[in-house]
C-alpha cells in the first residue's frame, strides 16, 4: 500500500558540514542568550559610581564639607571640575560622598527587606496552616500603612542616621519579598526531592537549609536586583526632603535640594547629582534586567 | 482482618489504613478507607488501581508522610504510626520510598555526591570520606559510574539514571522496606526494564521487602509476589500474583485486565465490560460497593450493602457480593 | 491502492541548541492512504512528536528544515505555504489531538465556544447552526449528556471527556488527516481503550487518514494498518502491522518488543532489556544509530546509516537484519 521512497540514506554529509552545523548552532543560540552592550555599557557606569564611591578618599578629593572661600557657587574650575556648591564646597567631593550614602541604602536596604521577607515567606510556605495564616495577617497590616508614613515615623522617632534610613526603607520591602519567598517556597515544598528527605528523617531546618533555600534564591535575587534602583531613588527622594541623613552629610537628594534654590543662578549645581543620580538608576535597572533573563535560564536547568 | 493467614510471618502491616483531606465547608476527600493488607519479609506486594484510587496516598501513609488519618502501620512490630519526633526519624532509616518523576525526586541545586549521601549525613554516620566511599559503592551497585557521576548534577542524567540514582539514594542506609510509588512509570520501556530488572536484583541481595505501587498492570506482575487492586480507596480484591492474574475474581480487576493493550496484533478482541460512567468522586463516593456505578453486574444488594473483604480461596481476598467464580469450598 | 493524501519526502527537522544542531527527525519518508492509519512508535527522543508537528508546520523558532524536506497533504506542498495558508487548511484539512488535553484547551472557554470558535472560522457557519453542530460532535465522540455539557469548561469534565472535546474540536471541520500525539497517554486504561476505539471509529466513519503516535507498542498492536518504529529520528523499520509484529526484521523492534512485560509473563521474569541508552542527537554514531546497543552489530554496522528498504510493504533500515542468517 502505502509507497516509501527514500530515509537514512539521504545521510551524504561526511564529517565536515556536521561540524559546521553544529558551530552555526552554537553560534545562534549563543546570540540569543549573550548579555551584549545593553548590559555592558551600563555596567561600567555603575563600575565606575562603586569604585569612586568606594574608593573616595583615595581621590584626593577636598573633604565634602570644606569650603573654599575663593569659589563660592562657581562654575566648573580648576580644582573644582564640577564647580562648587553656594557654601564654596566641591561638588565632584560632594557627589562621590553622596553617592556613597545612595549605594548603602540602595544595597542594604533591598537586603534587609529581603532577609526578613525571606524567614518570614520560608516559614509561611513551608509550615503553611496557622504559621501561614498569622504571617498573612500581618502583612496584610504592615501593607495597610502608608510607607510614607513608617519612613517619617522612623526619621522622626530616630533622627537622620543611615542605618535607621536603612532599616525604614527595607521593612518597606518585606512583604513583596515575603509574598516572593512564599510562592517559590510552596512550589519546591511540594516537590519530591523535599519528599524524600523527610523520608530520610532530615529535620525541617535541613530541609528548609539544604533543599528549599538553594532552590528559591534565584527569583530573591531577581528580586534584589529590582529593588536597588527603588531604593536608590527613594532615598534620594527622603533626603530631598531632609527627611535621610543629616546635613552637612551629603546625599544626592540632598545636594539636589540645595541646588534647587539656586537653579536660576547656578544651575550645575542641581542639575549634576541629578544626571548621576538618574543615570545610576537607570543602569541599574538595564543590568537588572539583563541579569533576570539569565537567571530566567539558570531556573530552568540551562546553565 | 482474619483474612490474612500466617501472622507470624507478618513483617509490614497495614491495618486499617484511612486517608481523608479535608476540604472547604467540612467536607472531606475519602482518599484510603480501611485499606488492610500485611506483607511478609523479603515479599513484594504490588498495589494497583486506576489514577485517584488511593494507591498514592495509601503509600505516603505507609511512609508517615503524612501520617495516616486513622488505622495502624506496623514494621517488623514497630507501630510507625504511634512514633513521633527523633524516634519517628529514627525508625524512618528501616523505610525508604521512591517515587514517580525521576527529575524531580532529585535536588536539582546539589550534586550526586551530595544527593546520594545526605541519608547518612542525616542519621550521623561516618566520616565525609567514609560516606563518600559509600555514595560511590553504590553508585556502582545500581549501575553507574561513580567516578563520573559524583560531581555532576541531576539535569545531566537521563531519567532512567536519575531513577538509579534514586534508589541508590533510597538504599544507603539498607532499609529494610522499599516503597516505589510509579517508580518506572515515567520511564521508556527499554529503560524501564533495565530499572525493573535492578530492583529485582537489589531486592533479592538484600533482602527487601518491597511495596511496589503502580498504574501498570504489566509491570506490576512482574516484580510483585502478591498484588493488592484499590479502587476509589478501597481494597477489591487481593491475591498472589499468579492467580489475580489468571483467574480474577473482582469484576473490576477483569475489567483492568482485558483494557491492557496487548503488544500482539493477533490477540483476540476482549470486550471491556464497563458501564460507561466517569469515576465516582472520592468525596461523595457511591453507597454501598464503590465500583457499582460502572459495574455490569451490580444488583440492589450493592447498592445497600457494602462487600466485606473474605477469603473465598486461601489467600484470595475479595470484596465483592457478585465475585466472577462460584466460591470454592 | 487507495487515495494518497499524505506523502512525506525526506523530512528532516533540526534545533540549533547550545552544545550544537541536534537533528530531532533525520530524513523520514512515508505516504498515507485515505482510510488508514499508521502507528508511530518510538521512545522519547525518538522524534515522533517532532514528526507530527513539522507535518502539522507547528515548530519552534530555533527549529531548522532544508528545502528538500517536503511534506504534501493533499497535492499541496505544506513547506511552501504561508502561516495564513496553513492556518486555513488546519482545521478542513490536517488536526491534530494532543497528549494532555488539559492545557490543549482553552480553560477560560466553555467547550461548545471552542467548537463553534472552529465551525465559525472555517465553515463560515452562524452561530446558531455551530452550536447545534457543536452539540451533534459531542455526541458522536461519545460525551453524555451533550446538550448540558456544551455549555460547561475544561475543568468541569474528567480527563477522558477533555480528550473526547479534543478530538470534537479535531473532526469539526472534517480533516482528511488527524494526526493522535500520545492521545492515551495521560489517561488511565480502561479510558484509554475507550478514546483508542472512538478514533478508530472516527477514521472509518469519515474516512479520515490518521497517524496515530504513541510509546506504547500495546496501543499500534491493534489499532493501525501499518506501523513505523522509529528510533534516533529515522524509521528504522516499516510494515504493516501483523507482519511487523510477527517478521520482525530490525533488532531495535525485536529488542522493543522483548523489553515489554506483559500481563501474560509469569512473576519474576526477567526482562529482556536494551543496554545503553539512546544515542546523542548533536553527535550521533557513525553508521548506524541502534549499532552500539544492539546484539547483532558487527563492524560492517557501523560503516555508514543503513536506507530504509525492503521487498514490498516492509522496509527496515539495517545490514544484518534478523531472520536473513537463515535463507543465506
Amino acid at each position: 500500500m502505502a509507497d516509501v521512497t527514500s530515509s537514512g540514506n539521504a545521510d551524504k554529509d561526511d564529517g565536515k558540514p556536521q561540524i559546521d552545523r553544529n558551530a552555526l548552532a552554537i553560534a545562534m543560540h549563543r546570540k540569543s542568550r549573550s548579555f551584549g552592550l545593553y548590559f555592558w555599557i551600563p555596567m561600567i557606569w555603575l563600575i565606575i559610581v562603586a569604585v569612586a564611591c568606594v574608593f573616595a578618599p583615595l581621590w584626593g578629593l577636598p573633604p565634602a564639607d570644606e569650603i573654599d572661600w575663593a569659589y563660592i557657587q562657581s562654575p566648573p574650575v580648576e580644582g573644582h571640575p564640577l564647580g562648587t556648591d553656594n557654601l564654596g564646597r566641591d561638588l565632584l567631593s560632594r557627589i562621590i560622598y553622596g553617592g556613597r550614602v545612595s549605594l548603602t541604602v540602595g544595597f542594604a536596604a533591598p537586603f534587609i527587606g529581603v532577609g526578613l521577607g525571606l524567614i518570614l515567606g520560608m516559614i509561611a510556605g513551608y509550615y503553611r496552616g496557622w504559621a501561614d495564616e498569622v504571617i498573612g495577617i500581618m502583612i496584610d497590616a504592615w501593607l495597610a500603612i502608608p510607607g510614607l508614613v513608617i519612613l517619617l515615623l522612623f526619621s522622626v522617632v530616630f533622627g537622620g542616621s543611615l542605618f535607621m534610613v536603612c532599616l525604614s526603607l527595607g521593612l518597606l520591602f518585606i512583604p513583596t519579598a515575603a509574598r516572593i519567598t512564599r510562592a517559590a517556597t510552596l512550589n519546591y515544598a511540594g516537590r519530591e526531592f523535599v519528599l524524600a528527605a523527610k523520608a530520610m528523617g532530615a529535620s525541617d531546618f535541613r530541609i528548609l537549609r539544604k533543599e528549599v533555600f538553594p532552590n528559591i534564591i534565584w527569583p530573591l535575587i531577581a528580586f534584589v536586583l529590582i529593588d536597588i534602583p527603588i531604593a536608590i531613588v527613594i532615598e534620594g527622594a527622603l533626603s530631598f526632603l531632609g527627611l535621610s541623613v543629616k546635613a552637612p552629610t551629603p546625599s544626592w537628594g540632598g545636594i539636589i535640594a540645595e541646588g534647587r534654590e539656586v537653579l536660576s543662578t547656578s544651575p550645575h549645581i542641581a542639575l549634576y547629582p541629578t544626571l548621576v543620580m538618574f543615570l545610576t538608576v537607570l543602569c541599574f535597572n538595564l543590568v537588572g534586567d539583563a541579569i533576570r533573563r539569565r537567571l530566567a535560564d539558570v531556573r530552568e536547568g540551562a546553565i | 482482618m482474619n483474612a490474612e493467614p500466617g501472622k507470624i510471618d507478618t513483617f509490614l502491616a497495614i491495618d486499617n489504613l484511612t486517608v481523608e483531606y479535608p476540604l472547604q465547608g467540612g467536607r472531606k476527600v475519602h482518599a484510603v478507607t480501611d485499606f488492610t493488607a500485611h506483607v511478609k519479609r523479603g515479599e513484594t506486594l504490588g498495589l494497583v488501581g486506576e489514577s485517584g484510587c488511593g494507591k498514592s496516598s495509601a503509600a505516603r501513609a505507609v511512609m508517615q508522610l503524612p501520617r495516616p488519618t486513622r488505622g495502624k502501620v506496623t514494621l517488623d512490630g514497630q507501630d510507625l504510626t504511634g512514633l513521633k519526633g527523633r524516634a519517628l526519624q529514627q525508625a524512618r532509616r528501616r523505610f525508604q520510598m521512591i517515587f514517580q518523576d525521576p527529575i524531580a525526586s532529585l535536588n536539582p541545586r546539589m550534586n550526586i555526591r551530595d544527593i546520594v549521601a545526605a541519608p547518612l549525613e542525616i542519621a550521623g554516620i561516618g566520616t565525609e570520606e567514609e560516606r563518600t566511599q559509600r555514595v560511590a559503592e553504590m553508585l556502582e551497585k545500581v549501575g553507574l559510574n561513580a567516578d563520573q557521576a559524583m560531581e555532576r548534577r541531576p539535569h545531566e542524567f537521563s531519567g532512567g539514571q536519575c531513577q538509579r540514582i534514586s534508589i541508590a539514594r533510597a538504599l544507603i542506609l539498607e532499609p529494610d522496606l522499599l516503597v516505589c510509588d510509579e517508580a518506572v512509570s515515567a520511564l521508556d520501556v527499554s529503560v524501564q526494564a533495565q530499572v525493573l530488572n535492578l530492583l529485582e536484583e537489589l531486592k533479592k541481595e538484600l533482602g527487601l521487602t518491597m511495596l511496589f505501587i503502580s498504574h501498570d498492570l504489566a509491570v506490576v506482575k512482574h516484580v510483585s509476589d502478591r498484588v493488592a487492586v484499590m479502587y476509589l480507596g478501597r481494597l477489591c480484591e487481593l491475591a498472589d500474583a499468579e492467580t489475580i492474574y489468571r483467574q480474577p475474581v473482582h469484576p473490576y480487576t477483569r475489567t483492568l485486565l482485558d483494557a491492557v493493550p496487548e503488544p500482539d496484533p493477533d490477540a483476540p478482541e476482549r470486550e471491556i465490560n464497563l458501564v460507561p460512567g466517569e469515576l465516582p468522586s472520592p468525596v461523595n463516593p457511591p453507597s454501598g460497593c464503590p465500583f457499582r456505578t460502572r459495574c455490569p453486574r451490580a444488583s440492589e444488594q450493592c447498592k445497600a450493602v457494602m462487600p466485606e473483604l473474605r477469603e473465598i480461596t486461601r489467600g484470595h481476598i475479595v470484596a465483592c457480593h457478585h465475585p466472577l467464580v462460584p466460591e470454592a469450598g | 491502492m487507495g487515495e494518497i493524501i499524505l506523502d512525506v519526502r525526506n523530512q528532516r527537522t533540526a534545533f540549533a541548541t547550545a552544545r550544537g544542531m541536534l537533528n530531532a527527525v533525520d530524513g523520514v519518508s512515508f505516504t498515507l492512504e485515505r482510510g488508514k492509519t499508521l502507528g508511530v512508535v518510538g521512545e522519547s527522543g525518538s522524534g515522533k512528536s517532532v514528526l507530527s508537528r513539522s507535518v502539522m508546520r507547528l515548530l519552534p523558532g530555533n527549529s531548522v528544515v532544508p528545502s528538500d524536506s517536503k511534506v504534501i497533504l493533499n497535492g499541496k506542498d505544506l513547506t511552501r505555504l504561508s502561516e495564513t495558508e496553513l492556518r486555513r487548511l488546519r482545521g478542513p484539512e490536517m488536526a491534530i489531538v494532543f497528549q494532555d488535553p488539559m492545557t490543549s484547551l482553552n480553560p477560560v472557554l466553555s467547550i461548545g465556544k471552542q467548537i463553534m470558535e472552529v465551525l465559525m472560522f472555517h465553515m463560515g457557519m452562524k452561530k446558531g447552526p455551530a452550536k447545534e453542530k457543536a452539540v451533534e460532535l459531542l455526541r458522536a465522540v461519545g460525551l453524555p449528556q451533550p446538550d448540558v455539557r456544551v455549555n460547561q469548561y475544561p475543568h468541569q469534565l474528567s480527563g477522558g471527556m477533555r480528550q473526547r472535546v479534543a478530538i470534537a474540536i479535531a473532526i469539526a471541520c472534517e480533516p482528511d488527516l488527524l494526526i493522535a500525539d500520545e492521545p492515551t497517554t495521560a489517561l488511565d486504561v480502561t479510558v484509554q481503550a475507550e478514546i483508542l476505539d472512538l478514533l478508530q471509529r472516527m477514521v472509518k466513519e469519515r474516512n479520515m487518514a490518521m497517524i496515530l503516535i504513541t510509546h506504547d507498542m500495546g496501543v499500534v498492536a491493534g489499532r493501525c494498518d501499518e506501523v513505523a518504529v522509529m528510533y534516533a529520528g529515522r524509521i528504522v523499520e516499516k510494515a504493516p502491522v501483523r507482519e511487523l509484529f510477527n517478521n520482525t526484521r530490525m533488532p531495535y523492534t525485536a529488542a522493543l518488543l522483548s523489553s515489554i512485560p506483559k500481563v501474560t509473563d509469569p512473576p519474576h521474569r526477567k526482562l529482556d532489556a536494551i543496554e545503553g541508552r539512546p544515542p546523542d542527537l548533536i553527535n550521533p554514531p557513525q553508521g548506524c544509530p541502534f549499532a552500539p546497543r544492539c546484539k547483532f552489530a558487527g563492524p560492517e554496522c557501523e560503516e555508514q546509516v543503513p536506507p530504509l528498504e525492503g521487498p514490498g510493504a516492509h522496509q527496515y533500515a539495517c545490514v544484518k537484519p534478523l531472520g536473513e542468517e537463515v535463507a543465506a
